[in-house]
């Protein structure tokens, strides 16, 4: 409890008339500016001085939520003490730190002679504690005596800021001490219509991971790429790098400055953990920052959230507690999240009561963890959720940009909460990585593989698609996180060398040379990017990164395809669709003069049929597409394909077309955007009784996919005939210095419109497994199974198998399934602990509990782990 | 020495992995360990802490603390 939540509590009436007889005269020999008295306290609110460009944000003048609580306003900016100002004898005192930083003093005590230092802009206070004796620029002057209370020292504030100038007053009905500086005071703004007028585009920037001389080449890069938005995070280690000092305001002052100038706005982050407060005692400084608080720095966390959005609450047009805040950036449960975050919410709006805040998604839409920011609480207090789409589920396995699409769904229909409140789904955070190789580096296979993969090429594709996709869901902004590599410390930055990587890329559309009437132009068939990059002092391996541009500025075509994007969406509303299914995929944007098509095939195989005559082309297996004759047909990053007429191949490359005619306009907006917009699978099995998967080399896929995981880590990937039949055969994991090298999972992933995201649905899984004899009896076999419920991941009890029973198939009831599968996959086989890799068969779910006389269904709830998933042996395949 | 040569090896093996994914680009949670039994089967006969880091380094390739991964396993009720 601290004391000082309510220090000395005055009537109003008492403490109006005290104020009123009071003279404040201060008496200061020899201080030129200092004023002999001041007038008794204004009924008025206070007028902006001459210097001054605007009137104060009177909502900023908040009522405390203790009415006897002081408030304390510098040009217009609550700022936050802790603890709190108090007042005695009709003065007010504030805490030594924490006010008079926000003057852009400095503050040092010295405790040899009791002696506080205050210095501002080249002038010198000195006040003695335990005396009236004071002095400003070596001159003796007389204040009132700083208070020294349970050990902390409060100093008198008004004679502080009289004595550097500053104009000061007192709001009575506000109970605010109003301080102005001669700064400019920002005009109040209206964010709401700010973040509207800032266009549904923004980029994320780690300024703290960039030296302070690279803060306007990040902002001009920034506007460069076109966004209206820039998303970066009020480090919280940066602001007070030790616990209780100084808060360091100069940095993020510059940075929003400088934003300011080039009109972009802001977003703010709050975050992540200072690193003497982490609950993580690692060495590394990243693992501090991305771990939580202990909960004895709780507080610490509230007074960082209360004080910086105190100073900046009105030049952050809205705020998001973490960034992404999963198993990599936030160390630890969506309970200790859901505590911090609504920790933040309530000292933010204590601090700007008017301020709009957001929670952040763990990544890929994880429908359970939103569920538990609803179920609660959390949602109900914050004006939205901002999304992260998965990019890849693990280190070498990218994700599709359509994989956020069914979640999305979900979140903004089932998930939304029935209060009438507007809320925002922000989709926060597409990123996806580019792979970089080192010199004089044999990089490893997985390096090799992440060089394939994660190419520059890759990087901007994915970003087209994936930012179009966002706004045709619904999201009124769509960040890309990041806009510039970061700085790797290790490396040798005095070292360099120019790398030319040339990288061909398939093309992203090829015209049809049968088709009539069009000449094909070789020339615009492929389209290849050359790009260099300069690395550092070798090592193995490669690295990889999300920027747009490389850590000294250069950029990716991932840049380029931003700023193709933002030039041709910023003022062009998502309007409908001509096709949006697994073969292809058009959106149309437009704002009812101009419209532009951005159109893929994510099966890699569609036909699309240009004409600009006015005439429409029925071409069968062809998506017509009306032009004019200055349309613009290019890649992602505006490289022109074909001219505006002609029939184009479309592959998995995004492509856009500009300047679309008023047909294929009116046949876009007979699909007008709508709630729940996902990808139709081609083979629906939203009514199916049961989906099934063959695990065989030719084996089909009802429903269950699992060969999608072949570049999953440790995937079993081998097939063995057993007793005439090929089934996919694991390892168990026997090699504690090679994790990587066995194989003991097998991953599964159900269809998503088979009982997705429907809570606690019982069904039956069914699986096949042969059991090879062992030369040795003692050795057991068996498997373990992990699946989604709507209780987050769960794992079964060991299924021990009997060796040389051959075929057999259990059947296992999972009456809580709950198949919307963020993390990549929905059900996993582990057979690391057998004494041998056993083969699986087939895998069926059947929807409902399979009762047999051993295994009754079991209920919902919090079954045991014994009762939960005790599987039957049906038959031994092949017996009877 | 033969301590140092095994330590030696385990360090080796770690570092031959050297493909580290960016983490801001990935949804990931950690696996749930809190039911399971340690030091049998289940946990491939590893304690909580250590299948919680072995999992993890399968998913991501890269690896947390032991520490960080108790303290994991006790957030997570187990």
């Amino acid at each position: 409890m601290n004391l000082f939540s309510n220090p000395f509590r005055f009537s109003a009436g008492s403490l109006a008339s005290t104020l009123a007889s009071l003279s404040l005269s201060l008496a200061f020999a020899g201080v030129a500016q200092a004023q002999a008295t001041l007038p008794d306290l204004p009924a008025a609110p206070v007028a902006a001085t001459a210097a001054t460009s605007g009137t104060l944000d009177r909502t900023a003048l908040a009522v405390a939520a203790d009415p006897n609580a002081l408030l304390i306003n510098i040009d217009g900016r609550n700022v936050i003490s802790d603890p709190p100002p108090l007042l005695q004898n009709g003065r007010t005192f504030v805490p030594l730190r924490g006010v008079l930083e926000n003057l852009g003093a400095q503050v040092n005590y010295i405790a040899a002679e009791r002696r506080v230092d205050i210095a501002r802009n080249a002038q010198n206070v000195q006040l003695f504690l335990g005396t009236t004796r004071a002095t400003i620029d070596a001159r003796e002057v007389e204040v009132e005596k700083p208070l020294v209370i349970q050990g902390r020292t409060f100093v008198p504030l008004r004679a502080v800021a009289e004595l550097f100038g500053l104009k000061v007053s007192w709001q009575a009905p506000m109970r605010t001490v109003v301080i102005l500086t001669g700064t400019p005071i920002a005009k109040p703004l209206d964010k709401r219509a700010e973040l509207k007028a800032a266009g549904p585009f923004g980029l994320t920037i780690d300024f703290t991971q960039h030296p302070v001389e690279q803060i306007p080449s990040l902002l001009d890069s920034a506007k460069a790429a076109g966004v209206g938005l820039i998303k970066f995070r009020f480090d919280w280690g940066t602001l007070e790098p030790t616990k209780d000092s100084s808060f360091e305001w100069a940095y993020f002052d510059t940075i929003l400055s400088e934003a300011r100038a080039r009109n972009l706005r802001v977003v703010g982050i709050l975050g992540d953990t200072a690193p003497w407060a982490s609950v993580s005692t690692s060495a590394y400084g990243s693992d501090q920052r991305q771990s939580p608080p202990r909960p004895d720095a709780y507080e610490s966390w509230k007074n960082y959230v209360r004080r910086t959005v105190g100073r900046y609450g009105n030049d952050v047009l809205a705020w998001q507690v973490w960034e992404n805040p999963n198993s990599a950036n936030f160390r630890s449960v969506d309970r200790i999240y859901r505590t911090l975050a609504r920790a933040a919410i309530d000292e933010a709006r204590a601090a700007r009561p008017n301020i709009i805040i957001y929670v952040a998604d763990p990544g890929g839409v994880d429908l359970n963890s939103i569920r538990g920011y609803n179920s609660n609480g959390l949602t109900q207090v914050s004006d939205g959720i901002v999304v992260y789409p998965t990019s890849l589920y693990q280190a070498l396995a990218p994700a599709s940009p359509e994989a956020f699409l069914r979640p999305y769904a979900r979140l903004t229909t089932a998930l939304k909460l029935p209060d009438a409140k507007t809320r925002d789904y922000w989709v926060g955070g597409v990123s996806r990585p580019v792979a970089l190789p080192f010199p004089d580096a044999k990089p490893t296979d997985d390096g090799k593989r992440a060089l394939e993969i994660f190419t520059p090429v890759a990087q901007a594709d994915y970003l087209v698609k994936a930012m179009v996709l966002g706004l045709a869901a619904g999201s009124n902004k769509v960040f890309y996180d990041q806009l510039r590599d970061v700085p790797d410390a290790r490396m040798n930055a005095t070292l360099g060398s120019t790398l030319p990587v040339v990288a061909t890329a398939p093309p992203a559309a090829t015209l049809d040379p049968n088709a009539p009437a069009v000449a094909a132009n070789p020339a615009l068939a492929t389209a290849t990017m050359a790009m260099t990059a300069k690395v550092s002092a070798p090592r193995e391996g490669v690295v990889q990164d999300n920027g747009l541009q490389r850590a000294d500025g250069t950029p990716r075509p991932g840049f380029v395809a931003l700023r193709n994007l933002t030039a041709n969406l910023t003022d062009k509303p998502y309007k409908g669709n001509l096709s949006f299914d697994s073969n292809l995929i058009a959106l149309l944007f437009d704002n009812g003069t101009r419209g532009v098509v951005v159109a893929w095939s994510p099966s890699g195989e569609a036909k699309l049929a240009l004409n600009s005559s006015g005439a429409v082309v029925d071409l069968p297996g062809a998506q017509f597409i009306e032009t004019r004759p200055d349309s613009q047909v290019t890649d992602a990053v505006g490289n022109v394909l074909t001219p505006p007429d002609g029939v184009l191949s479309l592959g998995a490359r995004p492509i856009i077309i500009t300047n679309i005619g008023a047909k294929t306009a009116q046949e876009a907006l007979l699909h007008p955007p709508a709630a729940g917009l996902r990808l139709q699978n081609p083979t629906p099995y939203e009514n199916a009784q049961t989906v099934s998967a063959e695990l065989s080399p030719d084996g089909a896929e009802n429903g269950i996919f699992w060969r999608k995981y072949a570049t999953f880590g440790s995937v079993a990937e081998a097939f063995v005939a057993r007793e005439g039949r090929k089934g996919l055969t694991t390892q168990p994991q026997y090699n504690i210095f090679d994790l990587k090298s066995q194989k003991p999972f097998v991953y599964l992933d159900v269809a998503d419109d088979f009982l997705y995201d429907a809570p606690g649905v019982p069904v039956t899984l069914s699986v096949e497994v042969y059991a090879a004899p062992l030369a040795d009896p003692n050795k057991a076999l068996g498997f373990r199974v992990e699946y989604n419920s709507n209780k987050g991941n769960r794992s079964l009890p060991w299924q021990p198998l009997v060796a040389g029973s051959g075929w057999q198939t259990f059947q296992i009831p999972l009456p809580d399934a709950q198949f919307a599968n963020a993390g990549g996959y929905d059900i996993l086989f582990n057979v690391g602990a057998s004494a041998a890799g056993v083969t699986f068969g087939k895998v069926e779910l059947t929807r409902g509990l399979v009762t047999t006389p051993n295994n009754a269904a079991t209920a919902l709830g919090e079954a045991t782990g014994a009762a939960l998933g005790t599987p039957t042996i049906v038959v031994p395949n092949g017996a009877g | 020495m033969r301590k140092i040569i095994i330590g030696i090896a385990l360090v080796t093996a770690m570092a031959a992995s050297a493909v580290i994914a960016p983490k801001a680009a990935q949804a990931q949670d950690y696996p749930n360990v809190a039911n399971l039994t340690p030091f049998t089967a289940e946990a491939n006969y590893m304690s909580k802490p250590g299948y919680l880091r072995y999992r993890n380094y399968v998913n991501t390739n890269d690896w947390i603390s032991y520490e960080e991964a108790a303290r994991i396993v006790a957030e997570q009720g187990g």
